[in-house]
């Protein structure tokens, strides 16, 4: 009885440390030298490597979720087609028909484009940021003060993964058709479809825009460091043992 | 008096010759410096280019890069992306 205790909580510890460390969390440069107040230009071009291949990772990760997800929507897109398509047989004409089966073709793939675009975008702040962190690490290695970039930078990191986040969410969702009324009324119950769609991106564009607008206050604070690109990492002198003569 | 005549002969031949030389040598002058001369085009003096300043290529991470960086993000006009769409609409 106290094996199997000590083995479900020993299962149980390993199983969190292992969630704990699938959390794709954004890897920062700052937070790797914080506790370094010397570094070697060697070291801190490795760490720096490191951080980058990183992000790209976390890139490519989060890419392939998103692309499995959407492989998997693509069936549920098909049937909500084909459900549309004998709701409109039964009371629109054809030229209208062929016209609101486009639309809803067309929402699908405009949220799948802006989706793209959005993460694209995020991709290159991420990059962005990066950079300004390695000239903040290397304005702090010199002695500065950089609390004020350092504080721009994690509002930027923050908006960057709230956005994304939402990205995410937006990519995965699956409209529903518009629900068939009459002939009639076809244009305002299409047009609930599109403004549903276009309220949903705006919040994601703004979220997007957000996390711009972070990521240029941090290169504001960051210009604000006099000199900062002329600093570079310290050169940590080497102790060499003089033979005695 | 034949031989008397023989050597007046015989002193002014060298005298002669010499003549010659001198005529000879003189034409040679005068042809040499008087031959028209090619017009020579000037050596061309290398021209100087101006010294190009090399100018120092911006690190990765400066400020101007980053500026550089942030002002090609560019957020599409999603108005805009609503076009065909809206176009469909206004066709119903």
């Amino acid at each position: 009885m106290k094996k199997v205790a000590i083995f479900l909580i020993s299962f149980a510890i390993l199983s969190i440390g292992a969630v704990a460390l699938s959390q794709t969390t954004t890897p920062r440069l700052l937070e790797r030298i914080r506790e370094r107040p010397r570094i070697s230009v060697q070291e801190f071009q490795q760490n720096r490597a490191e951080v980058q291949r990183l992000i790209e990772q976390n890139r490519i990760e989060f890419r392939n979720q998103v692309q499995n997800k959407r492989e998997e929507m693509k069936t549920k897109i098909d049937a909500l087609k084909e459900k549309l398509r004998e709701r409109l047989r039964e009371r629109i004409s054809e030229r209208k028909r062929a016209i609101v089966e486009r639309i809803y073709d067309r929402i699908n793939a405009l949220n799948e484009r802006m989706t793209n675009h959005y993460m694209d975008v995020l991709d290159h702040l991420e990059k962005v940021l990066e950079k300004i962190e390695s000239r903040t690490a290397k304005a702090k290695l010199n002695g500065k003060d950089v609390r004020r970039v350092e504080e721009a930078i994690q509002k930027a990191h923050e908006a960057i993964e709230k956005a994304r986040e939402a990205v995410k969410a937006q990519a995965e969702k699956v409209y529903q058709p518009p629900q068939i009324t009459t002939e009639a009324n076809l244009k305002l119950d299409v047009g609930k479809l599109r403004q549903q769609l276009h309220d949903d991106l705006k919040a994601v564009e703004k979220l997007v825009k957000d996390a711009r607008d972070a990521v240029r206050q941090a290169a504001v604070a960051l210009a604000q460091i006099p000199r900062v690109d002329e600093l570079e990492v310290p050169t940590t002198t080497e102790t060499t043992t003089q033979p005695t003569q | 008096m034949e031989q008397k005549i023989e050597t007046k002969k015989n002193s002014a031949l060298p005298i002669i010759l010499g003549l010659i030389v001198v005529v000879v040598l003189a034409g040679a002058w005068y042809f040499l410096t008087k031959k028209p001369t090619t017009p020579v085009s000037p050596v061309k003096t290398e021209e100087m280019k101006p010294v190009e300043r090399a100018t120092p290529t911006p690190k990765e991470d400066s400020v101007s890069t980053i500026d550089e960086d942030l002002s090609k993000i560019e957020v599409f006009n999603l108005d805009q992306e609503f076009q065909e769409i809206d176009q469909d609409l206004n066709s119903l």
